[in-house]
């Protein structure tokens, strides 16, 4: 099988028998990364079907340092986060700038990933965090469902204690370790939503490195945390880009587009279009007219069909910025509005056709005591396009049809009790 | 109930009883020039409402025509209407939606600009100061799983605008209210233009309880017309902020207010959600000319309205 379809797992070094390999039987697991693993290891996994790849061959790099044009069939990324609600400290627990809980994800940098090399595989490699209380099951199983939401996979990675217990057949170790394995073996069954596309209003334009690298960066992160769905735009593919279906397009960047794409973004809002400039690219697209802004901060201009929203001030907050982005396009074109979802963090995506949508939600929450902030089942969901069904998928029951609810005019579905993840396929 | 209320520092009903009676001897020794106007003599309308939906309209048409009308009060005019949304839009009660909780349903503002519209206004304004934004206020009914173009489609002929007063908003700049008798927190409130460029002014409540009032009604609600740009947390010290970096828990706790409390001695005594709520309240009674007007018996009998559909 191509390397591409394997789920890989990194080896602990500590399992040197290579009975240890028995741990797999039945699981999704088809690529060991290994570490200097034990001759025996290797040959017996290879015996098993598995392939082994030793990991200073993966070519793994920080995302700013990844050779995007390599011929690998897999890219894998490095100095990537832990996905959870940001630690607490002592008695203070941390929050976002819109009063949520802070949320480490590794979605917006995989989504970068796939923008800058379309079609490859990304693995995402990180390692439980040391030097604190080990994950539990539920966390090994959000970071799984973090990285298969946006396509990519983990390579599986056990924290010490966890690897040590498994290996010495502790009962509850163990269930833990099947959990997991049941987590990614749920995500290679639905293998078909990999082929999904991001989809969203907004078009966020950058080349996401040097000086626009905090900017743009943040940009992603902070608007995927407002709920705010986007395609991401790489500068070097700015040619090439489709902007069709778009509401909005925003050049995230202080400097200025060239000309050729100066000439594609005014096209782009000529023809009904948003555009959002920082101040510095505001003298190139003068438009008609001027129209009352309620964004403060912005001169909107008429611009053939579409709009022209010119920042009038430097860009120096990622938060303001997304939420500006926000307001300006307007909720009215967000596809999909959650209620009670703080804690949780949304992937909408198209399949090709467009006949199905599928929105998934990752659970931070854990055993979250605030009302409205954890339990899922206070979700409640509203799809602002006409569909004809939606079929819900849990990780731990058997897909079922949801029921809408009504509330007033409007139809909404209240979602039942979920662990960890919860995906709503949508039919047109 | 103390002047200094802090964070965390939660009013009950039972305490809020218990030191009443502190409260109105306290304000008994308050000198006069320190209270509000006199109290409007004008009628009250108060009514039953089984639930929202189909009924809000004809009940609130009977109220309004209990008070001698609203004809000759808006005909012609701007009238601008504050509602009430104070927390975040997009969280509910488990699957029970904020306007059953905290907000001011909408079935009751689109049936105030309803009637409004029918009795002749020209322009009705809605606005609010949703808190940490400065976004446009549509957005905020948006997030709310509301649409705006339904309080557009409930008018019969008056244009139905919206503004965040949260900040300078569409004005070019903040109208300064002095506030009768030179004021108790600050001699004037600087607020957003559209409290200003109004010919009658609405304060549409949502009766329900409040961790420092103790309750919320028509003059708490007006509470939320002060700008965070200016009055909220993290405000720059010396001139307005662009946009709110932050809610209005400054002066929730007291923190800017208590200084200016300190100066006034018999201030100590009085509570605090008094002097704040009444104060802003006063300055836009009084607004430098008299073009502003109260409708105190329609957002008086709106507002007992709301808190009987809700209760």
């Amino acid at each position: 099988m191509e390397v591409t379809k394997l789920v890989p797992f990194r080896w602990p070094t500590a399992w040197s028998d290579p009975k240890l390999l028995s741990l797999l039987e039945g699981s999704p697991i088809g690529c060991l990364v290994a570490s200097g693993s034990p001759a025996g290891v290797v040959e017996a996994a290879r015996k098993a079907g598995l392939t082994v790849l030793e990991w200073n061959s993966l070519g793994a790099a920080p995302l700013a340092k990844v050779d995007w044009n390599s011929a690998a069939e897999c890219l894998t990324i490095t100095d990537l986060v832990w996905p959870r609600v940001k630690p607490v400290v002592r008695d203070r627990a941390s929050s976002g700038p819109t009063g949520g809980p802070w949320i480490d994800s590794n979605t917006w940098v995989a989504r970068l990933a796939d923008a800058r090399a379309p079609g490859k595989q990304i693995w995402l490699a990180f390692d439980p965090p040391k030097e604190e209380e080990p994950p539990n099951e539920a966390a090994y199983r959000v970071a799984v469902a973090d990285a298969a939401a946006v396509g990519t996979r983990w390579i599986l990675s056990l924290d010490e204690k966890l690897s040590q217990a498994v290996a010495a057949g502790n009962a509850e170790a163990v269930k833990t370790w099947r959990g997991i394995l049941a987590t990614a073996a749920f995500f290679e069954t639905r293998s078909a939503w990999r082929a999904y596309v991001h989809q969203g209003p907004l078009a966020i334009i950058s080349t996401f490195a040097g000086d626009n690298e905090f900017m743009g960066m943040e940009l992603l992160n902070l608007a995927a945390r407002r709920n705010l769905q986007y395609r991401i735009v790489d500068r070097s593919r700015m040619a090439s880009a489709d902007l069709t279906g778009l509401r909005a397009a925003l050049w995230a960047d202080a400097d200025p587009p060239a000309p050729d794409v100066v000439a594609k973004l005014a096209a782009f809002a000529r023809g009904g279009g948003l555009l959002i400039v920082p101040r510095t690219a505001a003298h190139l697209f003068k438009g008609e007219g001027t129209l009352d802004c309620g964004v403060p901060g912005y001169e909107l201009r008429t611009f053939g069909r579409g709009k022209v929203a010119a920042a009038t001030r430097d860009w120096d907050d990622p938060f303001f910025l997304a939420a500006d982005a926000h307001d300006l396009v307007s909720r009215r074109y967000d596809p999909i509005r959650i209620f009670n979802g703080p804690s949780y963090w949304t992937h909408y995506s198209v399949a090709p056709g467009g006949n199905r949508r599928l929105l998934q939600l990752v659970s931070f929450a854990g055993a979250s005591r605030f009302p409205g902030m954890g339990r899922s089942n206070e979700v409640t969901v509203r799809f602002t396009f006409r569909h004809s069904s939606v079929t819900l998928y849990r990780l731990d029951a058997a897909p079922e049809a949801l029921r809408p609810a009504k509330d007033g005019n409007n139809i909404e579905y209240q979602l039942p009790e979920f662990a960890v993840y919860a995906a709503l396929e949508v039919k047109a | 109930m103390t002047a200094r209320t802090h964070r965390g520092e939660i009013s009950t009903r039972r305490s809020l009883l218990k030191n009443s009676g502190l409260v109105m001897a306290g304000a008994a020794l308050l000198p006069r020039t320190a209270w509000s106007p006199e109290a409007p003599s004008a009628p009250v309308a108060l009514a039953r409402c089984d639930s929202y939906g189909a009924g809000v309209l004809p009940t609130l048409k009977k109220m309004f025509d209990q008070i001698g009308g609203i004809g000759s009060l808006v005909k012609g005019k701007t009238v601008a209407v504050k509602i009430n949304m104070t927390g975040s839009p997009d969280i509910r009660a488990g699957v029970i939606s904020i306007e059953r909780m905290t907000f001011t349903h909408p079935d009751v503002i689109a049936a105030t600009v309803h009637l409004l519209s029918a009795a002749g206004a020209s322009r009705i304004r809605i606005l609010e100061s949703p808190s940490r934004s400065a976004g446009p206020l549509e957005e905020f009914l948006i997030s709310a799983g509301w649409d705006p173009n339904d309080f557009i489609r409930a008018s019969t002929g008056a244009k139905v605008e919206f503004e965040n007063t949260n900040f300078l908003g569409f004005g070019k700049k903040y109208i300064r209210f002095p506030v009768p008798k030179g004021g108790l927190l600050f001699p004037a409130y600087d607020l957003n233009h559209s409290y200003y460029d109004c010919d009658v002014f609405v304060s549409l409540g949502k009766m329900k309880e409040h961790r420092t009032a103790g309750i919320t009604l028509a003059i708490k609600n007006c509470f939320g017309i002060v700008p965070c740009t200016i009055y909220g947390d993290n405000a720059p010290v010396d001139e307005p902020g662009l946009v709110p970096r932050g809610g209005r828990m400054v002066v929730h706790n007291g923190n800017r207010a208590i200084p200016r409390l300190n100066q006034a001695p018999p201030i100590r005594r009085r509570p605090y959600f008094l002097t704040k709520s009444d104060e802003i309240a006063a300055s836009t009674r009084m607004p430098p000319t008299t073009r502003m007007k109260l409708l105190p018996c329609a957002f008086r009998s709106s507002t007992a309205f709301c808190g009987l559909v809700g209760s």
